[in-house]
């Protein structure tokens, strides 16, 4: 698919598409914004969240949105660190990516909170012991690293547009100066995310040293999937164009990548199975073949899939092949997060009837049930679906990334010069 | 707090007393009278006559490397120096919920929203008024216990921080008819509480998580004829082994009735010293 100047009258017809797009995105950001001021006012009854199954969608979510960060940062960062003369053209769109994604899982934690109002006391009070105060730092740290790097690159390119040589070269500098510090941070940032759950003894399924090494790999896997996505599509919808070739390069990445990750999670499985310990092997078996199965048989199906869509030459090269296969990981790793956070809870440690309390009258919530009913406040193991509550906020915080993430494309100059 | 299994009788007092005293809303439960043997409440595991059943009452285990302070970002739990009682900070909680997934015992519990109470029902029962505990470093004052729960934070035992602060043992111990609590000061060494726990062999619970509970059970009666036998005449009538009379009298102290099974029964039992090694394969 060569990608040639759009005819004239197509220009316009994009045009009302954009703003029908827009117009579309906006609509969910505001139903996100709805749900989530009926949950201020309720409290998180309106989730379906309880006390066995205590964390659900919104911290997969932002788990998710850490991860699809890694993608932008590995191409704009490598590009710098490693010299990848292919990947310079689009280091500054894959910057915006990571910038966006990391801004979003910050804000996604947002509504998880029970006391949003109480946010400021993760500053005025931090536990350093705490991973999620680890967390919140190198999250801070690196979407600062990010808009700097961005804002670097840019200026630097209109630098060079002016032809102010010496401010461009010395903004290079910079900016490669920056990458040195940025990939690390970005390796602790998954690192960092996995050992909220990793360093946890009290659910055997977080609870492996390999943890963070399937975080990065997985975060890479989405992170690729997102960059691959949004250059395909600015390729046809888009202000900034890439190259064929650049765009099968990364495919042929995400593909080794996905090996990686997949190795990874298939040792784990090995591990956890191989010696028969029940509370190793209960979380796997509730994934696999109990109530979330449709959890990790979608993971891996959508993963070899898109491996094999990325694997196989004639469909790498392929715009269509390429989209599928971006958007069938930036889902697998969904899966994941998701498979990895309720299984994990489902079964208590301690687990004897009548089980765990769920901390209010009934477990989920039903506006027609407003009564006691005892037989609904206990669960021996824990079930949890996301409510519609939780749906609506999810679906807003995913258009507002989308939102920005287009805005960017068509306000700030990421193309480079020569192009335009 | 020690709690002797081979006395509970599954009566859910403690469960109940601490509901009131603690005036906790509907579906939040600090103490939970579990039942180990069958799948239901109050249901033996095995075919009668061989059957087998014990109760475990479950609440805040009081870690003295508890995962919940190492992981709450803003310590609003915290382990208080003077007597290592784990509490909560009523003002300070986010409602992030990570204890909760830290907590390997699930004894935490959520106001999800609004707290609500029986219908008829507008009024704390229980202790009245909030108890405040000072930090003798800062010198602040920390909301501990309320009767009027704020929505969105994390609430769990306190070992009735608002009566053992006041002179007064924690609710469960008042009410439990058959006297299996035990309440008191581990570090002294010649307390009841202390005594009974060499006595009585007692453990703690998921010992190998290295958490180090300051709860400790005493183990229940495990029939030592669970293999079927001919007759179904019923078992033979327990009692202390002389040598913990001996050794319980000499010391003035605390006679648990029963007699402490070899190897320990609580569930899941804790390994044998030799097999440590192996044991810690788990998460690796």
């Amino acid at each position: 698919m060569n990608q040639v100047q759009l005819p004239k009258t197509k220009k316009s017809h994009s045009e009302l598409g954009f703003y029908i797009f827009i117009a579309a995105l906006i609509a969910m950001i505001s139903t996100g914004v709805v749900a989530w001021s009926i949950q201020l006012q309720n409290g998180l009854i309106m989730t379906n969240m309880r006390d066995v199954v205590s964390w659900g969608l919104y911290i997969s979510l932002f788990a998710w949105f850490v991860g699809v960060s890694a993608g932008g940062l590995i191409v704009s960062s490598s590009a710098a660190v490693f010299k990848i003369k292919q990947w310079q053209p689009i280091s500054k769109l894959a910057n915006l990516l990571a910038s966006v994604a990391i801004a979003l899982a910050a804000f996604a934690i947002l509504p998880d909170l029970g006391r949003p109002d109480r946010i400021l006391n993760l500053f005025l009070y931090p536990n350093l012991q705490s991973p999620l105060i680890w967390d919140v730092t190198i999250i801070f740290t690196y979407l600062i690293i990010s808009l700097v790097e961005l804002g670097l690159m840019i200026t630097a390119d209109i630098a060079k547009e002016k032809g102010n040589e010496s401010k461009y070269n010395s903004r290079e500098r910079l900016v490669r100066g920056i990458a040195f510090v940025a990939l690390p941070v970005a390796i602790l940032t998954h690192s960092i995310t996995a050992w909220i759950f990793g360093l946890q003894i009290s659910r055997p399924l977080w609870n492996t040293a390999l943890l963070a090494p399937i975080f990065l790999a997985s975060a890479l896997v989405s992170g690729l999937g997102l960059v691959i996505l949004v250059c395909v599509l600015s390729n046809k919808f888009g202000a900034v164009k890439v190259e064929r070739e650049t765009i099968s390069g990364l495919a042929r990445l995400l593909g080794v990548i996905i090996l990686v990750d997949l190795f990874l999670l298939a040792s784990e499985y090995v591990t956890a199975v191989w010696p028969a310990n029940p509370a190793e092997v209960s979380p796997l078996l509730v994934e696999f073949f109990g109530p979330y199965w449709w959890l990790a048989w979608t993971q891996w199906i959508l993963a070899v899939v898109a491996l094999a869509l990325v694997a196989y030459p004639k469909t790498r090269g392929l715009a269509g092949a390429q989209l599928t296969a971006a958007v069938m990981v930036l889902l697998e790793v969904f899966f994941y997060r998701l498979e990895l956070v309720i299984p994990g809870f489902v079964n208590p440690l301690v687990q004897y009837p009548p089980g765990t309390s769920v901390g209010t009258a009934s477990a989920t919530y039903n506006p027609l049930i407003s009564g006691y009913n005892p037989g609904f406040s206990f669960q021996l193991s824990g079930s949890y679906f996301p409510s519609v509550i939780e749906w609506s906020i999810a679906i807003g915080l995913v258009a507002g990334a989308a939102l920005l993430i287009t805005l960017g494309i068509r306000y700030l100059p990421l193309s480079s010069p020569e192009k335009r | 707090m020690l709690v002797d299994l081979s006395r509970c009788v599954g009566c859910q007092s403690c469960a109940v007393g601490c509901k009131v005293e603690n005036n906790e809303p509907l579906g939040i439960w600090w103490n939970r009278v579990l039942t180990v043997g069958g799948s239901e409440i109050d249901q033996p595991s095995g075919n009668f006559p061989n059957v087998l059943m014990h109760y475990l009452p479950l609440a805040c285990q009081h870690c003295e490397n508890a995962p919940c302070v190492k992981v709450c970002p803003v310590g609003a739990t915290y382990k208080r120096q003077s007597d290592g009682v784990v509490l909560i900070d009523y003002d300070r909680c986010i409602g992030c919920r990570y204890c909760m997934a830290a907590c390997p015992y699930g004894v935490r519990t959520f106001n999800w929203g609004n707290p609500q109470y029986s219908p008829g029902i507008s009024f704390p029962v229980g202790q009245q008024g909030d108890h405040l505990d000072t930090d003798p470093t800062s010198g602040q004052n920390r909301r501990v216990y309320t009767p009027s729960r704020p929505k969105g934070v994390v609430e769990k035992c306190s070992f009735c921080v608002q009566r053992i602060d006041t002179g007064t043992e924690p609710f469960c111990i008042q009410v439990c008819p058959v006297g299996a609590r035990v309440f008191g000061d581990l570090d002294n060494p010649s307390s009841k509480i202390s005594t009974a726990i060499r006595n009585g062999n007692a453990q703690q619970l998921l010992p190998e998580l290295g958490t180090n509970p300051k709860v400790f059970f005493i183990p229940p009666y495990q029939k030592k004829d669970v293999v079927p036998s001919s007759s179904n005449s019923p078992p033979s009538e327990l009692s202390p082994s002389p040598l913990i009379i001996s050794q319980a009298e000499s010391q003035g102290g605390y006679i648990p009735n029963f007699k402490p099974a070899p190897g320990g029964v609580i569930v899941p039992p804790p390994a044998p010293p030799e097999a440590t090694g192996s044991s810690q394969v788990e998460g690796e």
